[in-house]
């Protein structure tokens, strides 16, 4: 399962990371992060795993 | 743009799906995939899509999606019936008189209803367009007590089809639903429909090709040359020459006569202003503003 964590809202969010947390067959997809930036998966059970600029290269977290 | 991939810590992303999300996010192109596979996820996601939540996907009779593509002087059009896993398109003639998305919308309708009519297979149909001015300008022939003319019509030839077309098909008792979505908005049909329309537009089949005996207009704009017959457009770019040339000409007019409204009116000002020997033009600023 595919998420755009981008395109949720906090409510959506918070709704999803239960069922999150407890599975492992799903990959979210956010925007570039910063500190303040909330499209940050804020929960343990993620980890980034890549990075991808549209048009350039691919760089690889792990 | 960079985007971020974030698995379960407990998982693992094989090489594979990583590099098919990676093409997906590299892909330059502006439109949506049109699959329409029976996938769980594609499933949902057509049911979620605007003919989806209408029950069209489920409707016992057939669905056509038509489109129209107009783009690089080339116009084309293309259906796509959904039952039937059918399609058809071609090319646009006419391009030398300009093109519109108009035209080629009612060429995509054309072409859908002909199937239809080929089909005889006495099916309600529903054709799905995501051009609302198509259908606007298909409503008056619909609607009773108008009087609409096809004299004028800048693509009579075509619409006299699409008038005729359905008039057949309600005399056999047959039904025909025109339904309006949004473009690009991920419908399959309308992805679809769209892709069809791009192949008519590179064909060789060409039709409604013989001319309308319009004048046809050019102009240059930023380097590049437009054809046109008469529109609102034409008549834009019209105005602004004109009004390029008259702005020359009423103002040597109005400055070389010694009598003239606009000397009376500065005089007006001046005097009002205390600023007698000053042209209206040359009145400070100041004072302009205080009057």
């Amino acid at each position: 399962m595919v998420i755009n964590w981008s395109g949720l809202d906090d409510q959506e969010k918070l709704d999803l990371i239960p069922t999150l947390s407890t599975t492992d067959n799903w990959i979210l997809l956010t925007q570039p992060l910063g500190d303040s930036n909330k499209t940050q998966p804020p929960f343990r059970e993620a980890t980034k795993t890549v990075y991808i600029r549209a048009g350039g290269g691919r760089g690889k977290m792990n | 743009m960079t985007t971020e991939v974030w698995i379960s810590t407990r998982g693992k992303m094989p090489e594979l799906t990583r590099t098919t999300i990676q093409e997906a996010l590299e892909a330059d192109t502006p439109k949506d995939t049109s699959s329409f596979g029976m996938e769980d996820l594609e499933v949902i996601h057509r049911s979620s899509t605007e003919a989806g939540l209408l029950g069209i996907y489920n409707f016992a009779g057939a669905v056509y999606a038509m489109d129209g593509s107009n783009d690089k002087g080339v116009m084309g059009v293309g259906f796509h019936r959904l039952d039937e896993n059918r399609r058809g398109c071609c090319q646009l003639g006419r391009g030398e008189e300009g093109n519109s998305f108009n035209t080629a919308e009612l060429g995509a309708a054309c072409l859908a209803l002909e199937d239809a009519k080929r089909k005889e297979d006495r099916k309600p149909i529903i054709i799905l367009s995501d051009s609302a001015c198509f259908l606007y300008s298909s409503q008056k022939w619909i609607e009773e007590g108008k009087s609409s003319f096809m004299w004028g019509n800048p693509d009579a030839d075509i619409m006299r089809d699409i008038v005729e077309l359905p008039r057949e098909r309600i005399e056999l008792g047959l039904l025909t639903v025109f339904i309006n979505i949004k473009a690009h908005r991920g419908d399959p049909s309308n992805e679809l429909a769209d892709r069809w329309a791009d192949e008519g537009r590179q064909g060789e089949n060409i039709r409604w090709s013989l001319p309308t005996n319009r004048p046809i207009f050019s102009w240059t704009e930023n380097g590049i040359t437009h054809r046109s017959p008469m529109n609102p457009m034409v008549k834009l770019q019209v105005a602004r020459k004109q009004l390029k040339t008259q702005t020359g000409l009423t103002a040597n007019f109005l400055n070389d006569r010694e009598d003239n409204s606009r000397d009376l009116l500065g005089q007006k000002r001046m005097d009002k202003n205390k600023t007698k020997g000053l042209p209206l033009h040359l009145i400070p600023i100041s004072l302009r503003s205080s009057t």
